[in-house]
């Protein structure tokens, strides 16, 4: 290989990815943190290879930029794990791996033989993480999920979206990027554990619970205030009031969160360049943002009232007034200056714009195979300085290293690999 | 539990630092949170508070993100403060420490990464903030809803006829934990195989724009930046939520004011004609304006009419139950109060109470995963601010009781 294993935080490790869609997201991470890490699809291709956005359009296997940016860093192999031959390869290709991920569920493994107890008995130290839509047992185990109803489930959908209409999810399927997230953190967790000890274990992680982690501090309202979260569209609840959140500007819009008290100070930045350009009322410039709205414990007034929503209303006015005549780029520089909570609300080509991902060296230019100009891939998570997450290949075609990893590394003689693929388990 | 003898003094605070840290915390890692009276943790004055009463040691918002470590207590502008914490670095030894201030506070304190070397060479300092920590727009600090506005999520929020919306709550702050607490962990497996450690610097802006990255290499390539639609989806239609029946026994305003909804989404031709047959409509399945994939995402609001009609006679556990059974995905858009009630969750024992030391038995989200050998667990309630203080300082800094004494009267110790 080219690249240094020991440079790389688990340069040494090793990991199979039998997974589907965002749940990819965990093998990764493993990937960028330097495990080697294959993917292990079936003869025809893994499913997630026609997952949208396609290139063009095209329904063919290496079109879907789904999977160049969760496959990034891993190898593919391809193996008929349904057939007797394929799982007894798995088997064996387990016995030397430190992670396992499926998204198939575990009676679905088990049924072929691949089960937790059957994989580790040659490998105890195996770590192996089962993501599923709702977890393993329980009433809902055997339900069907897409990202829409796990967002649904999860409590995400009610509580996003405009109160006038129904509740919405992400436009683009975010459910099981999360579930491949909280599986990766369990898997290191086990990993230092088989590390230490010798003894590996499995890693269940249920997608509806790792929506219910993106929801903030809804959760616990029912039971605490006597009342449910709803939908707010573009505002956001500070205390009882309704304050709007998103702002249009001259060429876009802005998320600006309008916070007193503590934030007081910020506030005050922004009503300084409003006076400046003579846009702040009196009653902005009069206002004392570090009461407003904060909390303080030895004061505890009542609820805001009308008048305190009809003030802040007109205060939000004047606000959005001013950013009508700004850009989004001056509205976010000067922002910085004056600490003011505000940025951009960007589409995908103004991140790829965006100066100061250039300047942090964050895109890893990949090459296109055969396109005129070199990808940027959001390449770098974290900055990890002593072991950089680096451009080791892009997402692998469909069994793109079998020779290497079953004849090199596994030891298949090529009469038997070739009688194996003829056969149609590899 | 797995992270045993890990040992970790966490500055965080907010959601981002605070939740990674919780990740060691649950599942053994010894954690020190410091945290400050007079610069206190933003969450603590925010909802929701028990009995709805606001307090620093009420609400819940920061709880359920610092359960199971330890509570320090000190005012960091005072320099007795500053010592004992390099007193208790340097004697502790931690492997790790967190911190989400900005690079002069950093300094200022004595927290920057080249102070913390002199006291563990192997150190691994953890920092979290929007921008990263360098580059131009590095001084920036905001939110989640700033950093997820920022990486695209709001963009692809909302309706096509209307303004970017964000989806509910700071975004990005939910991205980020996982993803650094796992390197974190790598982090100390390349230092105990190395000798090195490092300065991670987590930046919320980069780690939340992976979870968009197809859309960002679809528009190199194609020139298409792909805007909000709604609950569409560009491959599958039926693919919504729709309207169901308000139950009988539905509780009073505020409880909800809501709706009731359910999810539908039909991804193959089986799923497509188990709807139809559900909806009694077998007619339907061979509906030239339905008959295809293509078909039904051409004619979607006419289909999404028709189901709406039928959905509506539901309530929505019932209509997810029945089309679940007949194998078509669903899922009722659970309110808060729903998911306390949901079956699933219940199985899973996901909600715990936890005994707060002032608010008693507290309501706190449960566990992100389940490992089937050394279960993490929710060990205590958070802390009170400074709650541990003289444990603290007694057995991991080896303060005696006049010292501690001295930091008090100095005010450099605080307690909420």
């Amino acid at each position: 290989m080219a690249f240094d294993k020991d440079s790389m935080a688990l340069g040494p490790y090793k990991a199979l990815d039998l997974t589907e869609g965002g749940y990819n997201w965990c093998g990764k991470v493993l990937a960028d943190l330097g495990a080697d890490v294959i993917k292990v699809e079936p003869p025809e291709g893994s499913p997630t290879r026609y997952h949208w956005p396609l290139h063009s359009g095209q329904e063919e296997p290496d079109r879907s930029w789904f999977w160049e940016a969760y496959c990034f860093n891993k190898r593919g192999i391809t193996l008929d794990i349904r057939k007797p031959e394929g799982a007894e390869l798995l088997k064996r290709l387990a016995s030397d791996v430190d992670f396992l991920m499926i998204s198939s569920g575990q009676e679905y493994m088990e049924s072929l033989g691949l089960g937790y107890e059957e994989l580790s008995r040659d490998n105890p130290r195996l770590v192996m993480a089962s993501m599923t839509p709702f977890g393993e047992s329980g009433p809902y185990s055997g339900y069907k999920a897409t990202d829409l109803v796990s967002w649904a489930m999860g409590g995400m959908a009610y509580i996003s979206g405009d109160s006038d209409r129904p509740p919405v999810r992400i436009s683009f399927p975010q459910a099981e990027l999360h579930a491949g997230a909280q599986a990766v953190v369990g898997s290191m967790c086990a990993f230092w554990k088989a590390r230490n000890s010798g003894e590996g274990q499995v890693v269940e992680v249920s997608t509806q619970v790792a929506v219910y982690w993106t929801m903030m501090n809804a959760g616990q309202f029912p039971q605490l205030e006597g009342y449910n979260v709803e939908r707010l569209g573009q505002y956001n609840k500070n205390g009882d009031l309704d304050v709007l959140a998103i702002f249009p500007c001259k060429d876009g819009y802005v998320s600006f969160t309008l916070a007193g008290g503590m934030h007081g100070f910020r506030m005050e930045g922004l009503v300084r360049w409003m006076h400046e350009e003579g846009a702040a009322p009196d009653l902005m410039l009069s206002m004392d943002w570090e009461k407003w709205g904060g909390w303080d414990e030895d004061e505890s007034t009542g609820p805001p009232g009308e008048k305190e929503q009809q003030e802040i209303n007109m205060v939000a006015g004047h606000i959005r007034d001013f950013f009508m005549t700004k850009t989004r780029d001056e509205l976010f520089d000067r922002s910085i200056q004056e600490r003011v909570l505000l940025a951009p609300c960007n589409a995908a080509n103004d991140v790829l714009q965006d100066v100061q991902l250039e300047a942090r060296g964050y895109w890893l230019k990949a090459d296109t195979r055969g396109q005129e100009n070199p990808l940027s891939f959001p390449g770098r998570y974290i900055s990890m300085p002593e072991c950089p997450i680096s451009f080791r290949r892009r997402a692998p075609g469909v069994g793109e290293h079998n020779r290497e990893v079953f004849i090199d590394e596994l030891g298949l003689r090529k009469a038997e690999f070739k009688s194996l693929r003829e056969s149609g388990v590899i | 539990m797995a992270l045993e003898g890990l040992k970790v003094l966490d500055f965080t605070w907010v959601a981002v630092g605070p939740i990674t840290i919780k990740y060691l915390a649950d599942n053994g890692a010894t954690v020190i949170r410091v945290e400050s009276v007079t610069r206190r943790d933003d969450l603590r004055g925010a909802p929701p508070h028990k009995d709805g009463v606001p307090g620093i040691n009420r609400s819940q918002f920061p709880a359920s993100y610092n359960t199971s470590k330890y509570g320090l207590g000190v005012n960091m502008s005072k320099p007795e403060a500053r010592a004992v914490i390099r007193r208790l670095i340097k004697t502790w030894q931690p492997d790790v420490v967190s911190e989400s201030f900005t690079p002069p506070v950093k300094k200022r304190w004595g927290l920057d990464y080249e102070s913390l070397r002199e006291l563990k060479e192997d150190i691994i300092l953890f920092s979290a903030c929007q921008q990263g920590q360098t580059g131009p727009k590095a001084a920036f600090a905001g939110f989640g809803m700033q950093a997820a506005a920022h990486a695209g999520f709001y963009h692809l929020t909302g309706w096509p006829d209307r303004g970017p919306l964000p989806p509910y709550g700071a975004y990005s702050d939910f991205i980020n934990p996982p993803n650094g607490a796992a390197a974190i962990l790598a982090a100390l497996e390349y230092r105990d195989r190395t000798g090195k450690g490092q300065h991670i610097d987590l930046a919320q802006f980069e780690c939340a724009i992976q979870y968009l990255s197809p859309l960002v290499l679809d528009y190199q390539m194609t020139g298409r930046a792909m805007t909000r639609n709604g609950n569409g989806d560009p491959g599958y239609a039926p693919h919504g939520v729709y309207p169901c029946a308000t139950p009988e026994n539905e509780p009073e305003k505020p409880i909800r004011t809501g709706g009731h909804w359910c999810a539908i989404v039909v991804t193959t031709e089986e799923e497509w004609g188990a709807l139809c047959e559900s909806m009694g409509m077998p007619e339907m399945r061979t509906d030239p304006r339905f008959e295809s994939p293509g078909k039904r995402l051409e004619n979607s609001e006419e289909l999404n009419g028709i189901i709406s009609g039928w959905t509506s006679g539901f309530e929505s556990r019932e209509l997810m139950e029945k089309l679940q059974e007949a194998g078509v995905p669903a899922g009722v858009v659970q309110s808060q109060s729903e998911l306390w009630t949901d079956p699933q969750l219940a199985h899973l024992g996901f909600f715990q109470m936890l005994e707060h030391t002032e608010c008693g038995p507290m309501p706190y989200d449960g566990l992100q995963f389940q490992l089937s050998k050394t279960p993490a667990r929710l060990r205590w309630a958070q802390a009170l601010i400074g709650e541990h203080n003289e444990f603290v300082l007694k057995e991991f800094a080896g303060l005696d009781g006049d010292e501690i004494a001295e930091l008090i009267a100095a005010e450099a110790l605080e307690f909420s």
